[in-house]
Parts: C-alpha cells; structure tokens; sequence
C-alpha cells in the first residue's frame, strides 16, 4: 500500500509545484513507483514543469467524473518509466472535484503506487481542501520571508484540524550569503516558530528556473545544490536519515568573514 | 500589546538588523493570529476575576483592564490584570 503526501503552503509562488515535480523524480529515480497529482484545476503547471504539456489526454476531474479510466489518464513521464502524472483540468475550477472524491482517486492510487505526491494549490479554500483529503501526510513548504511563513503557520494550523498530524517542513529559496548578512530569516527562526519537523532546506539555485523552462526537473542535475536538496528530502520521506547540508555563502569575502568572525 | 494599560515593548526598526526586526514582526502577528482572544472575548473573565477581588479589596474608582501585553522585562506575552486598589478588607485573616 502506497503512500499519499501532499505539498503545500497557503501562499502562491513559494515552490510548491516544483517541489513536487522534483521530489517525485527523485523518488522515481530511487526505484520507487510515483504518480504525482496536480490539484490545482484552473491552473495546472505540474506538466510544464516535467514537460509532459503535449501528451495529456484526459485530466484528473475527466477521471472523478468517469469520463475516462484512471489509467487512461496517467501519463508517464519521458524519461522514467515508474514516474507518472495524472494533470489537473485547465478549463475548469477547483469545485469541479470534492473531498470525498479525492480520498476515493488517492486509495485507489495507493493501490498501484509506492507514492502518490499531490501538488496542492495555494490559498485555504476548496483547492486545499480536495488536496488535503486523501493525504497520510503534509510537506508544508515555506521561503524565509514573514508573509510565506505566515502562511505556513496558518496551513499548518489547518492541517492538524484536519487531522493530518505532524507535518514536515521544506525551507526554500534560502540565501546563505544574506542569512549570513543579517539580511534574511535563519532556518532556526523559521524552525522555532513554526515548530514543526523540518525535512529539508533548498538553496536559492538560478538553475532552477532554467529546468523549469526546459520542463527538465532539476531533480537529474549532478552540480546543483538545491537538486542535491530535493533528493535528500525524497531519502529523508524513504525513511533514511540524512544530513542537512551545510549552506555557505560563495565568495572570498564570506569566507573571510567567517574565518574572522568565527 | 492588543489593549490595557501596559505599553508594548517599543522596537525602533532603525536599530535593528533586518533579520532581527522581520523575526520581531513575524512574531507578533503570529501571537495574534493563534489566538482567539480578543478584548470581548475576555470580558466575562475579567467580570469573575473582580468579583474576586472585592472579596478581598475595596477597589479605587477607575479603569479596570484585562489584557495580553509584551512583558517588557522579558519581551513574554502575559496575561496582565490591573485593578485599582483603595485598600485592603478587613477582617480578611479572620474570614480565611
């Protein structure tokens, strides 16, 4: 029986979606048989982001409408075979799909998948709702700024009145350089008011906004830091344990505060 | 502070580094977002807590508060109560 995680934030534009599409591969090239959901109906980007724009077919609410079989509309991605995406619909809303309807597509995924990661929409109305229904369990990811962690508290507030008990964490976007500064939250700051577990920190990486446009998750990159991020979060949601990574400011003069300063 | 007599810890952003002062500010609203009180919501509370007091004080004339305030000792949130006081009971060893 397969696993069911849903990533969220509250706010928009925090990296929720990429998140998905990398960790999902980073499962997938653990072995593992992924199908990843975009919930967010009305404006899916999931596909752009794995470059599957040009083979989808027919879409989550064609398939909880019973238009078509749930196999019909998976699709596999390009370059693995054991990672597949059911895409959410683009010409209608997010009250084309209840909560009990996701909870029914999710068990019946966790029936054929190892793990079934959803991308939730933002905002904490309808969207968010069908998201969370059918999870086991949250990723609530959040960037260092006071609005995104804002939000994250709220979500995570939510999710435990949702009975969706100890969710995980995922700091995005950090800039060692400015933490460094003073400029920036700290990791600890976030991880202190949030208090919740933190399951991973993703470096600020210019990268990723190329794969994005290439549909080429970041996840398969041997020399990005945040790609090496993703994929500690995946081993860490397969049970294992393993170490942050020590993020560093690049440059002389970093480094030379630190060795000043200690 | 969300109301009473009490003034909130005064943060001059100036004098802070902006890690510091975005920790502040996140803080504070997230104090107030996780909690549902509010000044109405504490009035019955604060109505027992002088029925209470007259127990064992006459109380002076003036304004009595209920409220949360940032201790500024500490910089904790605290549930502070002030209550004029005129002057003791008496007779009060005797009741107890």
């Amino acid at each position: 029986m397969g696993e069911c995680i849903v990533i969220t934030s509250g706010k928009g534009g925090v990296g929720k979606t990429t998140a998905t599409g990398n960790i999902g591969s980073s499962l997938a090239m653990n072995g593992r048989k992924v199908a990843l959901i975009d919930a967010d109906i009305g404006l899916r980007n999931l596909d752009v982001i794995l470059g599957l724009e040009n083979r989808i077919v027919y879409d989550l609410v064609d398939v909880v409408e019973g238009f078509c079989r749930l196999k019909q509309a998976l699709v596999r991605d390009k370059r693995m075979d054991n990672l597949y995406l059911l895409p959410a619909a683009q010409t209608r809303d997010k009250s084309a799909v209840s909560p009990q309807q996701m909870k029914k597509l999710c068990n019946e995924l966790k029936g054929e998948f190892d793990y079934i990661i959803i991308d939730c929409p933002a905002g904490i109305e309808q969207g968010f709702r069908n998201a969370i229904a059918g999870a086991d369990r949250a990723l609530v990811i959040t960037t260092p700024e006071v609005s995104a962690v804002r939000d994250a508290d709220r979500i995570v507030g939510l999710l435990e009145a949702a009975g969706k008990k100890s969710p995980g964490l995922v700091l995005n976007r950090v800039r060692p350089g400015m933490v460094e500064r003073g400029d920036m939250l700290d990791i600890t700051d976030v991880t202190d008011i949030l208090a919740v577990e933190l399951v991973g920190i993703i470096p600020e990486d210019e990268k990723v906004i190329v794969s994005t446009n290439r549909g080429e998750p970041l996840a398969f990159s041997h020399s990005s830091r945040a790609a090496m991020a993703y994929r500690n979060i995946a081993r860490r949601l397969m049970g294992e344990t393993v170490p942050f990574q020590q993020l560093r400011a690049p440059g002389v003069m970093p480094a030379l505060r630190r060795w000043l300063v200690g | 502070m969300i109301f009473g007599r009490r003034q909130r810890r005064v943060i001059d952003p100036e004098r802070m580094v902006p890690r510091e002062a975005a920790r502040e500010r996140l803080n504070m609203a997230l104090t107030r977002d996780r909690t549902e009180v509010a000044p109405g919501t504490l009035d019955p509370f604060k109505a027992r807590v002088v029925d209470a007091a007259m127990n064992y004080f006459d109380l002076a004339p003036g304004g009595i508060d209920l409220g949360l305030a940032d201790d500024p000792m500490t910089g904790a949130l605290s549930l502070v109560l002030y209550i004029p006081v005129k002057s003791f009971k008496r007779g009060l060893k005797e009741k107890s």
